[in-house]
């Protein structure tokens, strides 16, 4: 479904049928969560099922919950595989909002076509609005490679060491009592 | 006719410009917050048994 259809059939579809009256912004984020939520949806399928099989019956075998299982073991390393394609998604969020013109969003396309009936000068105000929207794009682009780098190499350095100090902290805690355990043995 | 190009303008509306940026990334940003929830949600459907599974297929391949 395009974006398009997507919110008119949200902002004023529902409104006449159901009777339920969004604002704009509200209209935008709902059609927008429509549309991508199946496409994030695959693309999560696809991460959760490159996690080998062993890591969740490990994680059961150590008597986590499924629920546990999930949220610690297989989620955490399906984000790490799905981050770039999020990333991708996300820029095309950003290139979709500009539809929601058509329902009067005042996002970088509307206040463009506003100042453009005033000014007249559309090849100077669209190159500026173009402008915008591929440096937007450069910067989530560069900003989804730091989260992936960050999740994808091990924490090293002062500050990781610091923000990871209670976990640290846990884990050698265990060593010790496996340690104490193993020495009375 | 190439001299009745007005750059000035883009600097003189620099504040709407950047407003209208702003608005754009703010409803993207929810949205992708939302959506992936969502979207780990329908993913979890579409990979369980066949009742559910059905549905969350439905739902991403008439939204897809």
């Amino acid at each position: 479904m395009p974006a398009l259809v997507s919110v008119i059939w949200v902002y004023f579809g529902w409104s006449l049928l159901l009777g339920i009256n969004f604002t704009v912004f509200q209209a935008a984020v709902i059609a927008l969560v429509a549309l991508y939520s199946a496409f994030i949806a695959e693309i999560y399928r696809a991460a959760l099922e490159a996690i080998p099989r062993g890591q969740r019956e490990a994680g059961l075998a150590v008597g986590m919950t499924p629920f546990k299982v999930f949220m610690r073991i297989t989620l955490p390393q399906a984000t790490k595989i799905a981050i770039p394609n999020i990333g991708s998604m996300f820029i095309g969020m950003v290139k979709d909002t500009s539809v929601f013109t058509i329902i009067g969003l005042l996002e970088l396309t509307r206040v463009t076509q506003n100042i453009n009936s005033v000014t007249f000068q559309p090849f100077v105000l669209y190159t500026a609005a173009a402008a915008l929207y591929v440096v937007a794009a450069f910067a989530i682009d560069f900003l989804f490679r730091a989260i992936e780098k960050t999740l994808t190499t091990p924490p090293q350095g002062r500050i990781a060491h610091a923000l990871h100090g209670r976990r640290r902290r846990r884990v050698e805690q265990v060593v010790r009592d496996f340690q104490a355990g193993a020495a009375q043995a | 006719m190439l001299a009745s190009y007005q750059w000035s303008l883009i600097w003189d509306h620099r504040a709407d410009f950047l407003q209208g940026l702003k608005v754009a990334l703010e409803v993207s940003l929810v949205a992708m917050v939302l959506s992936v929830v969502v979207g780990i949600l329908l993913a979890l459907a579409r990979m369980s048994k066949p009742p559910l599974s059905w549905l969350g297929a439905a739902y991403i391949n008439v939204f897809r």
